[in-house]
């Protein structure tokens, strides 16, 4: 067990809450939702142990029930020889073989996973009080947390809560003696909370359980009987930028104050002599020293899923012939890693082999702050861990807010307002907002259209200018570098042309397409957009790059210092793929191609690539129950088109459900195979980078976006209820925050059933084309990326560059030859 | 014919979809969308011959069955422009639900169960409108009030849900007591004027009719008022609407948004020209009216969820109705509420794109919803403290008139309820007084299952002996207590391997007992005498003759059927529903 259940020395508040901290969700409020790995706290061990202390503390189940395997066997998803190479590859499973078989054949019935209560101390409060505790102190500690923090959705917040602190705030309401606000009113609690919420802690800590050496587990299970509003404070705590209005809340605040009211509950209901709570039942748990195993039919069962898709997909790479004579390439086009791109990339290719494709971080190297016009703060649009220095901003001519019109923007803020909902202006706007309530259900059930983008995402196609190069200017603060150098500039182009190995044989149009996703009336519409740009569509990067790209000062400098010599007649075109609605727009004056003479290419390219995403969408399309039947070209992509755009659509697109696999080498390894879009793709060309620097690079950036995308996955969809988010039918969205159930609750982390339901719980494969001597240095001098190995949390595949194509798999910390 | 088009459409989709389990989601939805269509045709084809007929209120007999002398259940349908608005209403959130759900609920657990009770909830809502009598608006009241139930309870594996649908189908059962006393009453009062389309005759709302029973009178229009309270959530009902928002959105937003709420307005509608005439009923409703847009838009200000702060703005509106309908005003109302219950049903289904869209304003303008706080109100900070807190604590209306009390009652308050006892069997006999304290014990928590069934066993029968020497009603009574002893019985099977439980948790047994679940959930609705069941007719039968015989006997007979209705929902949401350690309920 991770988690310390006891402490030798003496016991400090900020220490254990420290301590626990690691152990909450991270989610951030839904403004910036980023995929990452769900048992992040636990990455330090290995996988199997991590998902039994991560179930033991959680409460949550390690695998899918029977059935779901059942079904996976009989779709062919698991095989025979996939059990043969979980066996061979976990030896000591080999015993469950037999039994998993028959319990797949439906010949044996096996208990489905449990899960495991977390709570020793506390549920002894049932007994003694004769009603859940907790159930009585979310109602009141939820509101006040939701009030304090709220961005938007209440008219009147929390008294001075951006000048106050959490704790003075609810102090200062608890102050007035009528009316009753129970039991904080009582007198006895407001001269408790004058001694500083660490006192408190410590007092209710005292009576409550009695030997301190227990302290830290009662806080452990306070705080994980609702894990979303602990991990939302602590990350506002941690990260206070992340909130448009800011906040000063603290773990030790809300632990204080949740305290306070169970403990004026149990006053109000034992008196104030009661005896701590037993820790008999806690100490015997802790003196068994047997810890829990996972169960090895299940697991096998895991295993063998995951083996079934590795063994078909390495078994497709390596057995893949490229094709021979390739015409002469006309156009590059580099897109995101993405595993949705993989197959617009495909259809491109086979639709005319004069076209090449790349995939790159769709942050495209450029790592930026970027303000729009209008907007009043800078957000993040690069990885998650990188740390811009520096603003892109958009200069003068602002473009549309979005694709959205004024009427609607006027339209939602009716809607969404408080106006409406105050009785009185509520009464006298009713007549209009009656009237076009009627007219908007209408058409946006009936005949979804594009007004219903209103609801949609930050989609901004800008006509106005970047303002990419630096002048001597900051920000008024001074932390970020207003555009760049060309110095600076010429660094980023030549390190992402270097990643995906695209140092010479330039075509005269190469486009740089970023991603992102409209959808409407979804609260995790920013889940749907790039990873690599924290969750923002990857618009401006791509923009920056090709502008940079075509700069000639720039190429100077690409040629001299980095002999990277990009031909005169080249043209970068930047380009956003909407992958739900599968068009793309481009972001480029018609002028300037005219001036660039390459219109014509330009054009041609255009109908290309309108023809790849009509396939494409034909493609995703299978995948949808309601798609059109039978399936036109022109149907399916008039439905990928509503999807995006209808109220009552759930699910937009399947984001990144399925993926399973990332594959880091040359386009040929894998052009022309399906790969089923479950593949994230990464350009490199191992032939570029003898020393594996490159490689370090690559992987540094991408192993935590894919992996954390994965895990997410994984997890949310191994137990919906404790690590997903549950069924978004009934969610409901609190203070711009988060979601949860209904009319009150816990905030809901993880993903939702309905972006999970598709996908099949496999770590994800690095299939690397390099050799195992490189790939080894790499793992062995980039410990952050090592750890996602070495703990199993996701497999290795290297395919080594010689013309017998032999694969290892990293097994134990070694490359073992793949069968 | 097209009016019982109206009812049967959807009545008879229901049960198809009830019964069809082997239905695939395809043909669910393909038969959601004809029934729709067709439904859709009829209330074209009624509004076209309304009109080629001539307008204004047209009376449409259909059937009236003797089922004693003196007593006949009557179904006879009223078309007037306030019930066809009303039907339009349903039509267009019916159709409109009806293609959001299609898509909104696809693969989700519960897709059939849904759509049986949205059927239902339409087939009770066209009964609303279209009733001529009390009987019939009492039945299509019912069946919205099951389907809510049932639908607030959609999840019924999470706890919370649950809990808050009990407190829902409790409030409900007070305020129908309320309603059916009044049904009741009315029977004495006008034997034949209880049709709403008579009431607008103003010969017949002549004091001389009251020379019966004249102190009566406000007693009616209390419990009427009471009724609608409770449906539309008024003072001092109305925390309840933010608490019933734990189904899927887009019931909400039909139910809550628009024909639920709306509901207690409708009744007070009808049955205005009855108490129009009282000036003490006017006088209470603009204050309750006031009283409730008061507080609910101050409730709703500081709520942090969207949903909780449309339904606090719903409130808040139907109180102005309210204020509207005590002026007198007929067309008035009409028309707010129609336009009301469009911007809530569209509100509460986009509820969700108020991230997308607030969070793009802020990024553009700073801030969005302007959080004024108290502290701009200009008024001095021991007051802004004050209302502040009021809010947040919603006025602590909500616990003082939860369920609570009445579980308080029954452990704390036993040597009154024995004194009340003890009155009461001075007054109408021992049995009576007996079935009401039987039935308040089987409603504590302190319990296991199989006690509360039984003191709920002993209540009713004790109820039947009380009226078995009644010399008329022998017959009648059986009509009502022979339905709910064989659903008592079929009750006790079901429970029978669970009788050990106790009742101060939820079990979640309906996960292992699927069968036993639909069985109990069926019990539940004969023993509250909800339409459909045999039971409906006769506990109306019973009442009505009782109280020919002995006022106060009905009065307890009403409460002893109240506490039974409610005990019995408790044992099935304890035993079957919600889920013991769910995490995240």
């Amino acid at each position: 067990m991770a988690v310390r259940l006891t402490t030798s020395e003496g016991f400090s508040v900020q220490a254990a809450l420290d301590h626990l901290r690691h152990y909450l969700p991270s989610q951030a409020p839904l403004k910036d939702f980023i995929h990452h790995n769900t048992l992040h706290a636990f990455q330090a061990e290995p996988f199997e142990s991590a998902l039994i202390d991560a179930a033991e503390l959680y409460g949550a189940v390690c695998f899918l029930p029977i059935q779901d395997y059942r079904t996976f066997w009989a779709q062919g998803r698991m095989t025979e020889s996939g059990i043969l190479s979980a066996v061979q590859r976990y030896p000591k499973l080999s015993d469950s073989a037999d039994e998993l078989r028959a319990i797949l054949r439906g010949d044996r019935d096996y208990p489905n996973p449990q899960r495991s209560g977390n709570q020793t101390l506390r549920s002894q409060w049932r007994d003694r009080l004769g009603f859940e505790l907790d159930l009585k102190v979310r109602s009141l500690l939820f509101r006040l947390t939701a009030n304090f923090l709220d961005q938007g959705i209440a008219s009147w917040i929390f008294l001075d809560s951006d000048k106050k602190s959490f704790f003075e705030c609810v102090q200062e309401i608890s102050a007035v003696k009528l009316p009753p606000l129970p039991p904080l009113s009582d007198s006895w609690i407001q001269r408790w909370m004058q001694s500083g919420p660490e006192q408190v802690i410590l007092k209710v800590l005292e009576r409550f359980v009695a030997e301190e050496r227990h302290f830290e587990h009662y806080l452990q299970e306070t705080l994980l009987a609702h894990p979303g509003w602990s991990g939302m404070v602590s990350v506002v705590e941690s990260q206070p930028e992340g909130l448009s209005h800011g906040r000063s809340i603290s773990l030790i605040e809300f632990t204080a104050v949740k305290l306070l009211i169970e403990y004026g509950l149990v006053v109000r209901h034992l008196g104030h002599d009661f005896e701590p709570l037993s820790v008999s039942e806690l100490e015997q748990k802790n003196s068994q020293k047997i810890a829990p195993q996972l169960d090895p039919v299940l697991l096998l069962a895991q295993r063998t899923l995951e083996e079934s898709y590795y063994e078909r997909t390495i078994k497709t790479v390596l057995t893949h012939q490229p094709r021979a004579n390739r015409t002469s390439i006309w156009t590059q086009a580099i897109f995101c890693i993405d595993d949705r791109e993989c197959s617009i990339r495909r259809h491109l290719e086979s639709l005319d082999s004069g076209i090449e494709t790349f995939g790159a971080a769709g942050f495209f190297g450029v790592d930026a702050m970027v303000q729009r016009q209008g907007e009043l703060k800078p957000f993040k649009s690069c990885p998650l861990p990188v740390q811009p220095q520096h603003l892109i901003r958009y200069q003068d001519e602002p473009g549309k807010i979005g694709a959205t019109r004024t009427e609607d923007l006027d339209w939602m803020k009716s809607i969404h307002g408080s106006s409406s909902k105050d009785v009185l202006t509520g009464l006298s706007s009713l007549p209009s907002l009656g009237l076009k309530s009627f007219l908007r259900l209408v058409f946006d059930v009936f005949s979804p259209v594009a007004h219903a983008e209103a609801y949609g995402l930050n989609r901004l196609i800008p006509s106005g200018k970047l303002e990419l190069l630096h002048r001597g200017q900051r920000t008024p603060d001074g932390k970020l570098q207003i555009g760049y150098t060309i110095e600076e500039m010429a660094t980023r182009v030549a390190n992402l042309l270097r990643q995906i190995g695209l140092t010479a044989h330039f075509a005269p149009l190469v486009h740089v397409i970023g991603h992102g996703s409209s959808s409407t009336n979804n609260p995790y519409f920013s889940a749907y957009d790039c990873g690599a740009c924290s969750g923002k569509p990857g618009i401006t990067n791509a923009r920056a790059f090709a502008e940079m790209a075509n700069m000639p000062e720039v190429r100077k400098l690409l040629k001299v210092q980095y002999q990277i010599s990009i031909p005169e007649n080249t043209f970068f075109v930047s380009a956003l793929h909407d992958t739900c609605r599968d068009t793309v727009d481009y972001l480029i004056d018609d002028s300037l191609l005219a001036a660039e003479k390459i219109d014509s290419a330009f054009e041609k390219f255009r109908g290309i690539l309108d023809a790849a995403l009509i396939q494409n969408a034909v493609e995703r399309c299978q995948k949808f129950e309601l798609a059109p039947d039978p399936l036109e070209p022109s149907s399916a992509h008039r439905h990928v088109m509503d999807r995006s755009r209808s109220i009552f659509e759930p699910r937009p697109e399947l984001n990144h459900a399925t993926n399973a696999a990332c594959v880091v080498g040359r386009r040929i390894l894998t052009s022309g195979t399906s790969l089923e879009r479950r593949s994230f793709l990464q350009s490199y060309d191992f032939a570029q980078d003898p020393d594996g620097r490159i490689l370090n690079a690559i992987l540094t950036a991408i192993v935590p976006v894919c992996g954390g995308i994965n895990l997410e996955y994984y997890f949310s969809r191994i137990d919906p209820e404790i690590y997903g988010a549950g069924t978004k039918i009934s969610h409901n969205v609190v203070g711009l925050l988060g979601v949860f159930n209904g009319s009150e609750g816990d905030l809901l982390t993880g993903l939702p059933t309905q972006m999970t339901e598709m996908h099949d719980p496999i770590r994800l494969v690095f299939i690397i084309e390099q050799s195992r001597g490189v790939v080894e240095k790499v793992i062995a001098s980039n410990a952050a990326v090592a750890e996602w190995f070495q703990g199993g949390w996701l497999e290795l595949v290297v395919i080594e560059p010689t013309p017998q194509k032999n694969a290892y798999r990293w097994v134990e910390g070694r490359f073992e030859l793949w069968k | 014919m097209e009016v019982n088009l109206l009812i049967l459409i959807p009545l008879i989709t229901s049960f198809v979809l009830l019964f069809g389990f082997k239905l695939s989601e395809k043909s669910i939805a393909r038969l959601v969308f004809v029934s729709l269509t067709l439904q859709t045709l009829s209330y074209l084809l009624l509004l076209s011959l309304w009109a080629v007929r001539g307008f204004g209120n047209q009376v449409v007999q259909v059937v009236s069955v003797s089922i004693t002398e003196d007593y006949s259940f009557t179904i006879e349908w009223l078309v007037d422009p306030m019930g066809l608005v009303y039907l339009g209403l349903v039509a267009l959130l019916s159709n409109a639900v009806g293609k959001f759900s299609r898509y909104y609920l696809h693969r989700e657990v519960g897709y059939r169960r849904f759509f049986v009770l949205i059927f239902l909830m339409i087939a009770g809502s066209n009964i609303l409108a279209l009733a001529n009598t009390l009987d019939l608006f009492f039945a299509g009241w019912e069946f919205i009030g099951v389907s809510s139930f049932l639908l607030i309870s959609f999840y019924w594996n999470r706890r919370q849900a649950v809990k808050n649908a009990f407190l829902v189908f409790c409030v409900y059962r007070i305020c129908d007591a309320g309603f059916l006393a009044a049904t009741m009453l009315s029977h004495s009062l006008w034997h034949e004027g209880h049709h709403f389309a008579q009431l607008s005759d103003s010969h017949l709302l002549d004091p001389v009719q009251f020379v019966n029973h004249p102190e009566l009178y406000p007693v009616v229009l209390g419990l009427l008022l009471f009724a609608a309270l409770g449906k539309s959530a008024q003072f001092p009902f109305l925390n309840w609407l933010p608490r019933a928002l734990e189904g899927p959105t887009p019931s909400s937003a039909i139910f809550y948004g628009a024909l639920s709420i709306h509901a207690g307005v409708f009744l007070l509608l009808r049955t205005q020209p009855l108490w129009i005439s009282s000036m003490g009923f006017r006088v209470s409703l603009a204050l309750i009216g006031l009283i409730s847009a008061v507080l609910a838009t101050l409730s709703g200000r500081i709520q942090s969820n969207i949903k909780s702060q449309i339904a606090y703005a719903a409130i808040a509106q139907v109180g102005l109705i309210f204020i509207e309908l005590s002026m007198g005003w007929t067309v008035l109302p009409v028309v707010h509420l129609a336009l009301h219950a469009l911007l809530r049903s569209y509100q509460l289904l986009v509820s969700p794109s108020v991230v997308a869209h607030g969070l793009r304003v802020i990024q553009f303008e700073g801030e969005f919803v302007r959080a004024s706080g108290v502290k701009d109100a200009r008024i001095s900070s021991a007051w802004r403290l004050w209302w502040y807190r009021l809010a947040l604590a919603e006025f602590w209306i909500w616990p003082s008139f939860s369920l609570r009390m009445v579980w308080a009652a029954s452990k704390r308050l036993q040597l009154v309820l024995a004194m009340m006892i003890v009155l009461a069997s001075c007054w109408v006999g021992i049995l009576p007084a007996l079935a009401v304290g039987a039935m308040i014990f089987s409603l504590s928590s302190n319990q296991r299952v199989i006690r509360a069934w039984i003191f709920l066993g002993a209540g009713l029968a004790l109820s039947w002996f009380g009226v078995l020497g009644i010399d008329p009603l022998g017959a009648k009574a059986l009509l009502y207590f022979g339905s709910a002893g064989g659903a008592w019985l079929i009750g006790f099977i079901s429970l029978w391997s669970f009788r050990n439980l106790e009742l101060n948790d939820y079990y979640g047994h309906l996960n292992s007992s699927r069968l036993k679940t639909y069985l109990m959930v069926g019990v539940v609705c004969v023993i509250a005498g909800l339409p459909l069941s045999p039971a409906f007719i006769g506990e109306d039968l019973l009442l009505h003759t009782l109280f020919e015989v002995s006022p106060f006997h009905s009065v307890l007979m009403a409460l002893t059927l109240t506490a039974g209705a409610i005990s019995s929902g408790n044992v099935l949401v304890k035993v079957f529903f919600g889920h013991r350690g769910t995490v995240r309920a």
